[in-house]
């Protein structure tokens, strides 16, 4: 969505912080070396993936769902904003759900102009509300929410499809306990066409797959993913629903959920296939406001960190999330610091070889780390590897020869990527720069 | 003890111990990876080391023997075998000690540093002993702590140097080492950073070409 949220700039801090935080990790690249500044915080996302491996054998195998004897009603809010593209095939996976209970569907166009509100007002079957004017996905849930019918409310995003049993099994799940404020759905990649698609969808299987699974068993789920989210109308409306002002809504109603005491569950059979970007300049500005919303709302509910009143979530996957932006930060300065350092070096190099006029290819000096540090790196990956395998399975994905190269980005280089989104992202939230959709 | 949410204490500790066992396994094989390098140049240096013991010895008993020209020979093609030991060890020491994360090298160095010396003083007196003035020694300061791609660059050129012109003796010294022999060398020839070059009894601050350097040595 197109909207954005006016920040309050503030270079000088942001320039300070930056200078502090390089002068920080540049002292201890100085002391310790390269290799041991970088080993220091994937040791942190070692020990939170080994937690999660440790859970998952502890676990054992998903319960079966209870069919239930009378399933409640259900509304499924679709919010729409110029997705022409994607609101036909969202909408008809809706309708094939094979939900046993009554079921209404809601489709808010929050001023669409692509001509989304043309082709929704021929649509029979489903109740289309349309506002004049663009206000943003939170705002377009909660002009919906009182007026649903459903004593259950499924959240989908307009360019999410549902399978057959997708709400079935999240209303079972939803109901196997009356502390359950909502339940998370399995959320894959609908279009895993390009590389970049591929990797991500390698990331979903991880993270709303095997991720999921554990925090859920640990009773710590972080997110109610926006994609499809099933929820009690009564919940959400005692919390006071959807949070408007918030960039990643989805993460902050979760933790409200969590701190009116509700419980967050998940259906592993709850599969939703979801559109993700396919290119780098979209997937930027998606993770930028994931990120940035994560740094947002850690402000808004830092009283959760270490608190044991909100069990593991509190004590573990909360504070260790954030070990994932720390190791960022750490990573993308001890990057740049190599690479330009690198770049330092080979001019200098090269403009000697000119000077004795004397060129050769031979690099020796060049490389960084040798092949123990190379070795150990390897080792440190394994836990990384092996859950990655295991989100496969998760997902009855069977990994083929031609996944390799996805696999091997995802676990080498895609980190990168991310821990230099995860820092631009902390700049711009110390920077207080404008909040885009 | 579950805690109320399906997770026990244990599973932490467990998860911490995996950890810790992981780490320390990854950390057992780098360093065990390293420490074979390690010794390999150990003992490469140790040999080096011995073989300048005997050397010196030779050269002890040169000094006092009738008969020279004889034992010239022999002791030139064991310079000739040493120089070249030691050259392909300082490139080896390098490239190692640089891309070490867990064992330090200075050590090593040190014991390196002492055997070169060694053999560069050996030259110079077997230089006027033997009254043979075809074999010029070069000494090579570089850094080994300090990023110094000029160094390598300079290497690189005295690598060619060396393969050109046989009578060429390529000493290289850390010129950042913690040792007095060092600043001995670099007090006496008035060396003033690395990468720098003695050629002769002149010291060349900076980069120096090939040309130079086979100018300089008389060779081609």
């Amino acid at each position: 969505m197109s909207l954005a949220i006016k920040g309050s700039s503030r270079p000088a801090l942001t320039l300070f912080v930056f200078i502090i935080i390089a002068i920080i990790v540049g002292s201890l690249i100085t002391t310790l070396d390269y290799f041991w500044v970088m080993l220091i915080p994937n040791l942190f996302l070692l020990a939170l993936t080994v937690t999660f491996l440790t859970a998952y054998f502890e676990m054992g195998k998903p319960r079966h769902l209870q069919k239930l004897e009378k399933y409640p009603s259900l509304t499924v809010l679709i919010p729409c904003y110029n997705s022409l593209g994607t609101i036909k095939e969202c909408l008809s996976t809706a309708k094939a759900s094979d939900y046993p209970g009554e079921m209404e569907i809601v489709v808010i166009d929050d001023g669409s102009t692509d001509g989304s509100r043309e082709w929704l007002k021929g649509q029979k079957g489903i109740t289309v509300m349309l506002k004049e004017k663009n206000a943003g996905k939170a705002a377009a849930l909660n002009s919906a929410i009182p007026g649903a019918t459903g004593t259950v409310v499924a959240c989908v995003d307009s360019d999410t499809y549902l399978e057959k049993g997708t709400l079935k099994h999240a209303v079972e799940k939803l109901m196997e306990n009356k502390n359950f404020g909502a339940v998370t759905c399995f959320i894959k990649v609908a279009n895993p066409d390009n590389l970049l698609r591929k990797i991500q969808q390698i990331e979903y299987y991880t993270g709303f797959g095997f991720a999921a699974m554990v925090t859920s068993f640990m009773d710590a789920i972080f997110v109610t993913p926006g994609p499809t989210t099933v929820f009690r109308k009564d919940a959400l409306v005692k919390i006071g629903m959807y949070d408007e002002k918030n960039i990643t809504e989805d993460l902050e109603i979760a933790w409200r959920l969590r701190k009116f005491g509700y419980r967050i569950a998940y259906s592993v059979n709850s599969i939703v296939h979801t559109e993700v970007p396919g290119n780098m300049k979209d997937l930027l500005r998606q993770r930028l406001r994931w990120y940035r919303g994560k740094l947002f709302n850690l402000r808004k509910y830092s009283d959760m960190m270490f608190n044991p009143k909100y069990g593991n979530f509190g004590v573990f996957v909360f504070p260790f999330s954030f070990s994932a932006e720390l190791a960022g930060l750490v990573l993308t300065f001890s990057f740049g610091f190599i690479l330009s350092k690198q770049i330092i070096w080979l001019f200098r190099l090269l403009n000697s070889y000119w000077y004795l006029n004397s060129f050769t290819l031979d690099m020796s000096g060049f490389v960084v780390v040798g092949t123990s540090a190379i070795v150990m790196g390897l080792i440190l990956v394994l836990p990384w590897f092996f859950a990655v395998y295991i989100s496969h399975a998760i997902a009855k994905k069977k990994a083929t020869l031609t996944d390799i190269p996805s696999i091997f980005l995802f676990l080498i280089f895609y980190g990168t990527f991310i821990s230099f989104v995860y820092s631009l992202s902390f700049f711009k939230e110390v920077n207080r720069s404008d909040y885009r959709w | 003890m579950v805690n109320g949410n399906g997770i026990s204490r244990g599973t932490y500790l467990k998860a911490g111990i995996a950890t810790f066992l992981l780490f320390a396994v990854s950390l057992s094989i780098g360093y065990w990876l390293e420490t074979q390098e390690y010794s390999q140049l150990e003992s490469r240096i140790s040999a080096l080391n011995d073989q300048s013991e005997t050397s010196f010895l030779m050269m002890f008993f040169l000094s006092s023997a009738q008969n020279t020209s004889s034992m010239c020979g022999v002791l030139r093609a064991e310079l000739n075998e040493s120089e070249a030991e030691a050259y392909s060890l300082y490139l080896a020491l390098e490239s190692e000690g640089g891309a070490s994360v867990i064992r330090n090298y200075e050590e090593l160095r040190r014991s390196y540093f002492l055997a070169n010396t060694r053999y560069y003083l050996l030259l110079r007196q077997y230089i006027d002993t033997c009254d043979d003035p075809l074999p010029q020694p070069i000494l090579f300061f570089y850094y080994a702590n300090l990023d110094c791609p000029e160094c390598i660059a300079q290497g690189k050129v005295l690598d060619q140097v060396r393969y050109e012109c046989p009578n060429a003796y390529v000493f290289a010294f850390p010129a950042d080492a913690d040792l007095k022999m060092v600043d001995v060398f670099t007090t006496y020839y008035g060396i003033e950073g690395a990468p720098s070059l003695v050629l002769g009894e002149t010291a060349y601050n900076g980069l120096t070409t090939k040309e130079e350097i086979k100018a300089k040595i008389g060779c081609g």
